[in-house]
């Protein structure tokens, strides 16, 4: 890579990684808390059924921001270089 | 292969990810402060739970459409322009005026609320002065730059977001008291039809999110700013909210609607001083001071871009188009967002003038998932020149995201039909005005050209 500094490049990526992985942890953890907490509180005043649309839910917002996010790293890696984002 | 246009004219190209992230989160965290609670109002504890989580679920696949199609077209206009390239002329400035009414309505709700704020804490100022004042000087930092504004904005915002998690985890380790029992006996009080209209407030949580990539031109590098900075200001949000609803239920009493958390005009800050600790209540109360500003701060950014779009394309006079010699900031655009703020501000209806912002936004949410879904099939193909970032799931999620946002729609007709029916015929009209003056200025678009890209898949067809 002409004039790419590629430990430079690789330490930037690895906070971009760092960012990335926590973001999506603290996700998962603070959202899981509070809607389990909330159906585990207050859930009995809905039929299962409506309980299940929760777990749909929250299913789909971890899932695809989860997969959402890793993404974003996946094209950061795969781009780093030829747009050279850390210079 | 280089991103970096910073010797080309035009608008200047600084900004970075956490720029981005600051110029989403800023205009949207003061949904966290207010307004959130009026999903408690129609539809309890569970009807605000399910409300946040259906309308998360739009915004996250909202917020990665819009990853895509601003690191993939990198201008300023944002759902204007995309709607301009893979819709049509009608449907992108209906959008782009969609936005900036969307923007401009919510900067003016933003200041009425600041000036609100003052006058509790000094009695002896009025509101009309400080709201005019609050407006003039976002539109003077907006004026001289916008690496300022979004800096000032990324300070903000994350002093409010700090306090939000610092009251949080002082609930759940007990630095106070929580009130489980609140959750129980607030769950549902008007019922299963709740839970369904409370849907309609769900967007309070995250409102202009998609907006974050409104800056894709002025980034240095758009393709990893904006779905990087996006996206950790959608996680930003989605965790927000989570811990506001849950620290908020726990403290503040829901189960007579009228009552309460439903109809609190400061939540978290009235959650806070139902705490008792005096550093919250302070935190929490410049927290939502600071929230209110960045938000219109964000709000003038955004609206002024969408215009500054829409004037370069002849949409409107394109007298606005101009950018000034030092700032490097649509200037003239940016200053006219001031007497239409201003406009909106001083109506005194500031219920209707955010349920238009709202259904404004909502018409964003049909189109920008539909620009994804024929940016897709025109270019079939990925290629990094094109999509540097690749949304997931694509183009099912969209479809969903469709789906949920006329839902969301639908639900407006409780309460505000008036102000539902209003906004759509003002769409339409919009629509058929734009469509007839765009065959004056319409020209054989360049794909080579103007966006550097190979000719679309139905172009490759014909010949």
């Amino acid at each position: 890579m002409d004039g790419i500094d590629e430990a430079k490049y690789n330490s930037a990526f690895a906070k971009d990684t760092f960012l990335i992985l926590g973001a999506i942890a603290l996700l998962i953890v603070v959202e899981g808390y509070v809607v389990f907490t909330i159906i585990a509180e207050a859930g009995s005043a809905v039929p299962p059924m409506i309980r299940g649309i929760y777990i749909l839910f929250f299913g789909l917002v971890v899932g695809i921001e989860t997969i959402g996010y890793l993404q974003v790293r996946k094209s950061i890696k795969q781009h780093m270089f030829d747009f050279k984002y850390y210079d | 292969m280089t991103e970096d246009f910073s010797e080309s004219p035009g608008l200047v190209k600084t900004l970075r990810p956490y720029h981005v992230w600051a110029l989403g989160v800023g205009i949207v965290l003061v949904g966290e402060f207010m307004g959130w609670n009026f999903t408690v109002a129609k539809g309890g504890i569970l009807g605000s739970l399910l409300a946040m989580l259906v309308a998360g679920t739009m915004y996250i696949i909202i917020s990665l459409c819009a990853s895509e199609l601003g690191s993939a077209t990198k201008l300023a206009g944002g759902p204007y322009d995309w709607a301009r390239l893979f819709v049509g002329p009608g449907a992108a400035a209906s959008v782009g005026l969609a936005v900036y009414m969307e923007y401009i309505a919510l900067e003016a709700a933003d200041a009425i609320v600041v000036a609100f704020i003052a006058q509790e804490v000094f009695p002896e100022l009025q509101v009309f002065p400080v709201t005019l004042l609050v407006i003039a000087t976002l539109t003077f930092i907006n004026y001289r730059g916008v690496v300022a504004a979004l800096t000032l904005n990324f300070f903000m915002t994350a002093i409010a977001f700090l306090a939000i998690i610092l009251f949080f985890f002082s609930g759940t380790f007990g630095v106070f008291e929580l009130h489980p029992e609140n959750l129980f006996q607030g769950a549902m009080p008007n019922g299963m039809i709740g839970l369904f209209a409370a849907l309609q407030f769900g967007p309070w949580f995250f409102l202009g999110i998609e907006g974050a990539a409104m800056c894709a031109e002025e980034c240095k590098r758009p393709s990893r700013a904006v779905p990087l900075g996006q996206q950790a200001g959608m996680i930003t949000l989605l965790v927000g909210a989570a811990m506001t609803l849950f620290i908020c239920a726990n403290l503040l009493p829901s189960n007579i609607p009228a009552e309460g958390l439903g109809v609190s005009v400061y939540p978290l800050f009235e959650a806070a001083q139902a705490s008792g600790v005096p550093v919250l209540i302070g935190l929490l109360a410049i927290g939502t001071l600071l929230t209110c500003v960045s938000s219109a701060n964000g709000c003038v950014c955004d609206s002024s871009r969408s215009w500054f779009a829409l004037s370069r394309d002849h949409f409107v006079s394109n007298w606005f188009s101009s950018v000034h010699p030092k700032y490097q900031t649509p200037y003239k655009a940016v200053i006219f967002t001031m007497p239409i703020a201003i406009a909106f501000a001083f109506s005194g209806y500031l219920d209707q003038v955010i349920t238009f912002s709202i259904v404004s936004g909502l018409l964003c949410y049909v189109l920008i998932p539909f620009s994804l879904i024929r940016f897709r099939k025109m270019f079939p193909s990925h290629v990094s020149k094109v999509r540097p970032f690749v949304s997931p799931l694509q183009p099912w999620i969209s479809y969903f995201a469709i789906l949920i946002a006329i839902t969301i729609m639908s639900t407006l007709f409780w309460g505000y039909r008036y102000n539902l029916i209003f906004a759509l015929v003002f769409y339409l009209v919009a629509y058929f005005y734009f469509h007839n003056k765009h065959k004056k200025h319409q020209h054989e678009f360049d794909w080579g050209r103007e966006m550097d890209w190979p000719n679309p898949s139905h172009h490759e067809a014909k010949e």
